[in-house]
């Protein structure tokens, strides 16, 4: 390369040279020539060099095929949490004597208002984003995340309602572990010829619309957070819709996945089994031990739990005068077939509030039949500065009249007054579906906000979600460790953030949340008592009796420091 | 509740003279939708163009060429003047080396 490069500027110059008048002019441009010379293949040599280091750059850039981006968030939360007085349910005792002997009567223990606080908590999520590029069609998608409170064992903690199961469905939505969670990984495949997208494995279901106007900053994933906020497995194929003369990059979605997988069996048994849930001692008069009879229930093979969805989505983006708005509308719904109880997983039970939380590991009993699922949510941003969402939802539950085998039963008298159950009766424990196992049941909820970012460092918003009595959602948790969405009740949180440096963001907020109903987060629940109300007897205001005891007010003050890279 | 408010309300106040000159993310994604993908759509002669196909640097370092067409003629005979500022917040706040990049959300 040197030598050409010489050659070539002796070639070129030679004919200047020769034109010189006398050799002194002639010796004085050979020497000027033979500094440019030297110039020149001085930059030839750094050039080399250059070219050197970029082959090994590329060298490595090749073998790096995977494209990563991340977050880094450490969190302070401070928690006041307050109890009603309620009936801590002990069991049943026998109607001794009177019109209703031998007819259950439950024991409870009263328990007085409490109040409790975990003043100081720390938390550190770590999130590892992952794309890969297969070809021009194909990439494989991925998250890695890590999400532990401060020191102390691996164990979940409270998140708002006790019994909290830990699943892999709310890996790495709640505070756990220090163990690095797969919480997405799937393989994309853009189909150009019928303009559709597939999607095979574990799905982006978390942090959905409109949790990016509180997080500040781009959608996250499909399902709205009103709806599914967890990890799910399964397939999905989105069509869009452009074509037919909807808005660019409006889709159509349809997904399916398993959200439980049974197995062979049921209950960790491969056939058809039956269990001893509690004893009768209808028969029982105190001397006659042989009269009490175990009652027995039936643990039958399961049905997968699985998930149907539609979802449509449109995004708008429209100038209004010098004015520049973006909105989206979303549509979903849900059909979740052959719902478990409980899934295979791990409660950790607070009967007493303050008492040391035991865990129990635990796996599903029963299939309790279907819900539908629907919801949708508007959001609209004005400029850059103005944000506002509404969702809604709506659920319906469609049981087969069966109950957990968790719980407390009872057998009545084959003969009862009107309204009263008869043969084995669940009494209390983890019931059926939406707290009837017989009846359909509905719920509503709502989930409103406001953000307004008067600098590009700075915003604050405002939010407020309200869900009714029998209200639940595939939400196991929101990015905290109290779970926000599934709350029966009313929730406020405020924050601000503080974006002081490039991709660094200081954040203090305030969640307040006001249960109304007692189970919140739980797609199951016992059944009223004969003659009650459910939703009176529920009611965390009417001195319940509950099995365990559940927060009426949580008050919850967080400052964290957020960093993507 | 209510003081929590009142701090909000109060830190939004200080918080509004301090107003940035830059360009607006939203007019910069409705300005590349509307005219840079008129010509670099999939499929088009002009190859497609995306946020992602660049990074943040190089993005701002075509912004300060000014030039379009590999330099055949300057950006703002495409976009007008007061776009162009526009489009480059948001092809830089959604490039490929971005906290947040563009993408369909899965």
């Amino acid at each position: 390369m040197k030598s050409r490069i010489t050659l070539a500027l002796v070639a070129l110059l030679a004919p200047a040279a020769l034109s010189a008048q006398t050799p002194a002019e002639l010796q004085k441009q050979i020497e000027q020539l033979k500094i440019q010379l030297k110039a020149i293949e001085e930059k030839a040599a750094a050039a080399q060099a250059v070219d050197e280091r970029l082959v090994k750059v590329e060298t490595k850039v090749s073998g790096m095929n995977i494209a990563w981006s991340g977050e880094l968030r450490t969190r302070f939360d401070s928690a006041q949490e307050h109890f009603k007085p309620y009936q801590q349910f002990m069991g049943f005792m026998q109607t001794p004597s009177g019109p209703a002997a031998g007819m259950p009567m439950p024991i409870a223990q009263p328990v007085g208002a409490q109040d409790w606080s975990n003043s100081v908590q720390w938390s550190t999520r770590l999130r590892l984003n992952m794309g890969m590029t297969i070809n021009e069609n194909a990439k494989i998608m991925g998250r890695l995340v890590m999400y532990k409170i401060h020191g102390g064992a691996d164990v979940p903690t409270f998140n708002g309602t006790p019994n909290t199961i830990s699943t892999a469905f709310t890996a790495g939505q709640t505070p756990a572990t220090d163990a690095l969670l797969v919480e997405r990984a799937s393989l994309v495949y853009h189909f150009n010829s019928v303009a559709s997208i597939l999607s095979i494995g574990r799905q982006n279901t978390s942090d959905g619309p409109p949790f990016e106007v509180r997080e500040g900053g781009e959608r996250q994933a499909t399902p709205q957070a009103l709806a599914v906020n967890a990890t799910i497995d399964g397939i999905g194929w989105k069509f869009q819709l452009d074509k037919l003369g909807f808005p660019e990059d409006t889709l159509l979605g349809l997904c399916y996945g398993v959200g439980y997988e049974s197995g062979f069996g049921g209950g960790g048994n491969v056939k058809s089994n039956q269990n001893i849930v509690g004893m009768d001692f209808a028969k029982f008069n105190g001397t006659n031990p042989s009269a009490i009879a175990p009652v027995v229930g039936s643990i039958g093979p399961l049905k997968d739990t699985t998930v149907l969805g539609v979802m449509f989505d449109m995004p708008l983006l429209f100038q209004l005068g010098e004015s520049v708005q973006s909105a989206n509308l979303y549509l979903g719904y849900n059909r979740m077939g052959n719902m478990t109880d409980i899934p295979f997983g791990n409660t950790i039970n607070f009967p007493i509030p303050g008492q040391t939380p035991s865990t129990q590991y635990v796996s599903a009993t029963a299939n309790l039949g279907d819900m539908d699922q629907f919801t949708a949510t508007w959001k609209h941003k004005i400029g850059d500065t103005f944000t506002y969402f509404v969702s809604a939802g709506y659920l319906k539950s469609l049981p087969n009249g069966k109950v957990s085998q968790y719980g407390a039963y009872w057998t009545f008298p084959s003969v009862m007054p009107a309204g009263y159950p008869t043969g084995l009766t669940q009494l209390s424990g983890f019931g059926g579906l939406m707290g009837d196992p017989n009846k359909s049941q509905t719920a509503t909820a709502y989930y409103t906000g406001v953000r307004y970012d008067p600098t590009p460092e700075f915003g604050f918003g405002v939010e407020f979600n309200h869900g009714s009595p029998r209200w639940w959602t595939y939400t196991p948790a929101t990015g905290e460790y109290t779970d926000k969405l599934g709350a029966r009740g009313d929730v406020w949180e405020g924050y601000i953030q503080w974006r002081f440096a490039k991709n660094a963001g200081l954040r203090l907020g305030v969640i307040d949340y006001k249960y109304s109903t007692a189970m919140s987060g739980w797609q199951i629940g016992p059944s009223a008592q004969p003659g009650q109300n459910w939703e009176s007897a529920m009611n965390l205001a009417n001195n319940p009796m509950l099995q365990y005891s559940y927060p009426a007010t949580l008050r919850n003050f967080y400052a964290s420091l957020e960093v993507r890279f | 509740m209510r003081n929590t408010l009142r701090l909000l309300t109060l830190l939004a106040v200080l918080a509004a003279p301090l107003a940035a000159e830059g360009g607006s993310d939203t007019k910069g994604k409705f300005f590349f939708k509307k005219t840079c993908k008129a010509c670099h759509a999939p499929g088009t002669p002009a190859k497609e163009i995306t946020p992602l196909s660049k990074t943040q640097a190089q993005w701002k370092a075509y912004f300060a060429a000014g030039k379009h067409k590999k330099g055949a003629e300057k950006l703002d005979s495409v976009l007008k003047p007061e776009q162009v500022k526009d489009v480059q917040t948001f092809l830089v706040n959604h490039a490929s080396d971005s906290p947040q990049p563009e993408t369909c959300g899965g």
